[in-house]
């Protein structure tokens, strides 16, 4: 059965949260993936949110991503410890995730693995609006010093969408090719 | 080349008499008589190998030779349509007498370099890669900014694979390698090579070495502190087991380039006479030179194992694009020249005007490298120093003489200033700011493609020039225009 994540506002230093929800899950032995604001490449929910994050403003409220049963023992951990400071506040559920790729990739083993990447996504995630072109000249395209040639060129770009776990994994993959370029994580919210 | 081109256009019509420089009445009517727009070609051609790789770049592979061969007949079918034999004979001289030797030089070192190949293991520690930017910077001027470049590109490459951030150790390499570090000879960047055969001494840019070494220095420290600033990042290199030691093959080759470096020498040194083909004069230790250049290349190709060319993948194309675009450029060469060469009496005279001290040579001539290729570039402020400093002199080793600041030579003119820190901002900027951008100097984008092709993720071509050549470079020109042009 597909886990269905939430995003779950903690209220509190953010430092302090953080450290807390990882301590507690930790605790309870549960091996659940949370996901905090800026970390694992998900992108900041607002401009004003993504000016904090670049000038390294400490958060009063951490955005924490994780699958519901997680969200709802950690809610349930702060009301029982009666931490002081540290409360959740809105919840909201996850319809989907997604990330834009883009790759320019000239050495060929490194561009034949990542279209083997491409080709089989994680389960539970899609392409979509995907474009690639490959250009392999049988002679030619060796460097030379008036023209950006190259003898391999496998360029493209396209978006992969699906559940949130599986899309943090797929990117991570992706970015691991030095030649492609990965966007942050958007989200997209069920309307409730 | 000026004379020949002159005596083309002996038989025209006259301009004004108060528009003639002496020199264009001592030599027929050069310079002073052409109107800007004959120049369009040569801007045409510069501007398309800039502007073609960025914005076709798959047209620009398939079809760079029909492009310069059109630019080229643009210039060509008009001047020898209106001026005949005497244009044949002047377009014939450019190729004899500038175009060959060039490509015969740069054959013979790409060839020569292609035989050489460093292999073994190295880490890319700032430390190491801070020595190997060294060792390439000072071989570059004496083997060829392309020669030094294509023996250390894959060295540079392998040590730093395991590394996260890589991309600036490659940039940095085109700064100092493909670039900076070819200022000290003729040997090193092709501007320089021009210049001697348009007059200049062997050893004579030597006296850059205070610059270069100012300039060097500071992009190697700025190298150091970005590279260990990375290597903190990425923590310990990975074990990947036994080192294979270093080790250098196609040694002859070493030989070959010594040969090509006293053939070259011998050119500047001795005079043997003159043959004249086709009305043209070539002179005999010029014939000695090419013909030595052209039996080292191919000695190296005889005594180079095949294996060492393979391993370095060592194609003609690179050689065959560089004559293919540069019969273009010297085709249409000419009248931008003699109009330069004309001075204040000339159509380009608001630009002669405008620069009048060594730093705006050094600028002018560094901001057109940094966009065109340097070769041409600093020909053309070469021929605006000349028409500036000395429109009286028709003479061009004279004028090259007094460039270089030769006092015998200055004795002989004492009304006349020493060219000597004009020629050397001329020298400086047209070779240090090839390095601005990937299409300021032919090795760039050779080194970004190699790069490219072992996975590396180079900038883009704005990212190269904000992220790294205007922070680094721009700021270093700034300082070295305080301490040696100002």
């Amino acid at each position: 059965v597909e886990r269905r994540f939430v995003e779950l506002i903690v209220r509190g230093p953010e430092q302090y949260a953080r450290g807390w929800v990882r301590g507690f899950l930790a605790g309870r032995g549960t091996g659940a993936a949370v996901f905090f604001e800026g970390e694992a490449g998900f992108a900041p929910d607002s401009l004003f949110e993504e000016i904090k994050e670049r000038l390294h403003v400490t958060h009063a409220a951490t955005r924490t991503i994780c699958d519901a049963e997680t969200a709802e023992l950690i809610r349930a951990g702060t009301e029982a410890a009666h931490e002081p400071g540290l409360t959740t506040a809105s919840k909201r559920e996850i319809e989907s995730a997604s990330f834009e790729y883009r790759f320019a990739i000239y050495n060929k083993e490194m561009g034949e693995a990542f279209a083997k990447a491409l080709a089989a996504p994680p389960e539970g995630v899609a392409l979509l609006d995907g474009k690639q072109s490959l250009r392999a000249p049988e002679e030619g395209g060796e460097p030379v010093p008036f023209g950006p040639s190259h003898r391999y060129e496998f360029h493209g770009e396209g978006r992969a969408e699906g559940v949130v776990d599986k899309i943090v994994r797929f990117r991570k993959e992706l970015a691991g090719f030095d030649q492609a370029e990965v966007e942050p994580i958007r989200l997209k919210y069920r309307k409730a | 080349l000026y004379p020949h081109y002159a005596s083309a256009l002996d038989d025209q019509p006259v301009p004004a008499a108060s528009s003639i420089s002496p020199a264009d009445t001592e030599h027929g009517v050069p310079g002073s008589a052409l109107p800007l727009w004959s120049a369009l070609p040569f801007v045409g051609i510069l501007m398309s190998i800039a502007l073609f790789p960025l914005l076709a770049p798959h047209f620009w592979h398939d079809h760079y030779g029909k492009v310069a061969a059109a630019w080229a007949l643009a210039f060509a079918g008009p001047f020898v349509g209106f001026y005949g034999v005497p244009a044949l004979h002047s377009l014939f001289h450019i190729f004899i007498v500038d175009y060959v030797p060039f490509i015969i030089l740069l054959w013979g070192l790409y060839t020569v370099a292609g035989g050489m190949i460093l292999r073994g293991s190295l880490r890319g520690r700032p430390a190491v890669n801070l020595a190997m930017l060294l060792i390439g910077t000072l071989l570059a001027s004496w083997i060829g900014t392309t020669g030094a470049s294509m023996l250390l590109i894959r060295p540079v490459l392998r040590a730093n694979a395991w590394r996260r951030h890589k991309a600036h150790v490659v940039v940095f390499f085109i700064f100092l390698v493909a670039n900076i570090g070819g200022s000290l000879t003729p040997l090193g960047d092709p501007p320089l090579f021009l210049g001697f055969l348009h007059g200049v001494d062997f050893f004579w840019t030597l006296h850059l070495a205070p610059t270069t070494g100012f300039v060097a220095a500071l992009v190697l420290a700025a190298f150091f502190a970005l590279d260990s600033y990375y290597y903190r990042r990425e923590g310990p290199a990975p074990d990947d087991g036994e080192k294979a030691p270093l080790r250098f093959e196609g040694l002859p080759n070493l030989a070959f380039f010594g040969g090509i470096m006293g053939a070259v020498l011998f050119s500047g040194l001795v005079h043997l006479g003159g043959v004249a083909i086709l009305g043209v004069t070539i002179e005999g230790q010029d014939l000695v030179r090419d013909g030595v250049i052209l039996a080292m290349g191919g000695a190296s190709l005889y005594a180079t194992k095949a294996q060492v060319r393979r391993d370095n993948e060592f194609t003609w194309a690179a050689i065959q694009e560089v004559a293919i675009l540069f019969a273009g450029i010297f085709t249409t060469i000419a009248p931008a020249l003699a109009i330069l060469k004309a001075g204040e009496h000339g159509s380009a005279a608001p630009l002669i005007a405008a620069v009048s001290q060594p730093w705006h040579f050094f600028w002018a001539s560094g901001g057109l490298s940094s966009f065109l290729d340097n070769a041409p570039t600093y020909l053309t402020f070469f021929s605006t120093a000349i028409g500036k400093l000395y429109p009286d002199i028709a003479d061009e080793k004279t004028a090259a003489a007094l460039l270089m600041g030769k006092e015998a030579i200055l004795a002989q003119h004492p009304t006349l200033p020493s060219g000597f820190k004009f020629l050397e901002a001329i020298s400086a900027g047209s070779v240090f700011m090839g390095a601005n951008t990937y299409i300021g100097n032919a090795p760039n984008f050779m080194v970004k493609s190699i790069a490219e092709e072992a996975g590396v993720a180079m900038p883009s071509f704005f990212g190269y020039m904000f992220k790294y050549s205007i922070p680094v470079l721009v700021t270093v020109f700034i300082a070295t225009t305080f301490v040696f042009f100002a």
